[in-house]
């Protein structure tokens, strides 16, 4: 029977489900799974992750959250095998870098088309202005309502360390050390290749059904299989240059193409097609 | 800000329909009300009334009475 790892995780997992399948050292001999912490559903237990799917986990890769253990973590501890090990990992996610999102009553009728939400680019949604008018109007507003990018930073650490405190694998001081260099974050919860490298290379190293003698060769293939890494749902949201500016992000590029499904974007484009709420997959 | 009004804006920065939102709505009993959705929530709530919360206020305030709450100590609503 092939042995398989669980990845308990947030759409983060799919990105280490997705490099895990591919990696050719550990090909027949471990398979990995995920269990979207954020979509499971009560029923998902019976008819998706009953015994059958638990029989040949061997390690469990478990993403911690705050507060104490949510139901379905709860029901996962319960089902799994009782000589599994596990693996806790922390969360990552940078709410500083997009301090405009929130509100914008579009997303509950369609989700999908711009799920990283900007409530200044809404809010001036309804005017219906030409494209220099808004934009200027955009980067008036968000430029006098711009908040405390530092202390929004100081909000992530806290988290990240938060998240550390109840995990075996620590990315805060990593994060922090390199937050400024390379661009880790495409959006406030989806990573770039270098911390999802990061976390994948530690999460390998500590999983006992991976003999040691393949350590090495798995992290030069973790590395070739993330070089042409595009982004969770390719998917990037531009950073505000005030943004970067306050937190002197060495990394950014005022006239940087951002990832967006089939396109590549402006900050000004993307802010431009988010505000008018425009199709892009034509 | 009245009820109604707040409710609006939970709904529109959690990305669901209005209706789903009611006074009783919390973080185990809302479906896209994670721990991400839930700090951008704390976030827009800053911009919106101009306050500045803790940090442990931003950890209580995990349902809409409790939000609620926070925001009449604060006097803004």
């Amino acid at each position: 029977m092939t042995r398989s790892v669980l990845i308990y995780a947030n759409c983060q997992g799919e990105e280490l489900l997705t490099t895990g399948h591919y990696l050719p050292s550990l090909a027949g001999r471990l398979g990995f799974k995920w269990i979207p912490l954020h979509k499971v559903s009560h029923e998902d237990w019976d008819t998706k992750y009953g015994a059958d799917f638990m029989a040949d986990v061997v390690t469990v890769w478990e993403q911690m959250e705050s507060g104490p253990p949510s139901a379905n973590r709860q029901e996962l501890r319960a089902r799994l095998p009782a000589s599994v090990q596990t693996v806790r990992f922390p969360p990552f996610s940078a709410l500083c870098l997009w301090p405009f999102a929130g509100n914008d009553p579009r997303l509950a009728v369609d989700p999908m088309r711009y799920p990283w939400s900007d409530s200044v680019a809404a809010m001036l949604a309804p005017q219906d202005l030409p494209d220099d008018a808004l934009f200027s109007e955009y980067m008036r507003i968000t430029t006098e309502r711009m908040p405390d990018v530092e202390r929004r930073l100081r909000l992530d650490i806290a988290r990240w360390q938060a998240s550390d405190a109840q995990s075996d694998i620590k990315s805060a001081d990593w994060v922090e050390r390199n937050f400024r260099d390379i661009k880790l974050f495409h959006t406030a919860g989806h990573l770039t290749a270098a911390p999802t490298a990061f976390v994948l290379k530690q999460l390998l190293e500590r999983t006992e059904a991976i003999h040691r003698n393949d350590l090495l060769r798995l992290s030069g293939e973790v590395d070739m299989l993330l070089r042409h890494h595009l982004g969770q749902n390719f998917e990037s949201v531009p950073v505000h240059p005030v943004v970067a500016e306050r937190l002197r992000l060495r990394f950014f590029d005022p006239n940087a193409r951002y990832r967006w499904h089939g396109h590549e974007w402006t900050f000004r484009e993307y802010i431009l097609r988010y505000a008018r709420w425009a199709p892009y997959l034509d | 800000m009245d009820i109604e009004s707040l409710l609006v804006l939970i709904a529109g920065t959690l990305g669901v329909p209005p209706a789903d939102i009611t006074e009783a709505s919390d973080m185990s009993n809302t479906k896209r009300w994670d721990s991400l959705r839930h700090v951008i929530l704390m976030t827009e709530l800053e911009t919106s009334f101009g306050i500045e919360l803790s940090d442990q206020e931003m950890t209580d305030a995990t349902s809409v009475a409790k939000i609620r709450g926070i925001l009449q100590q604060r006097g803004v609503a």
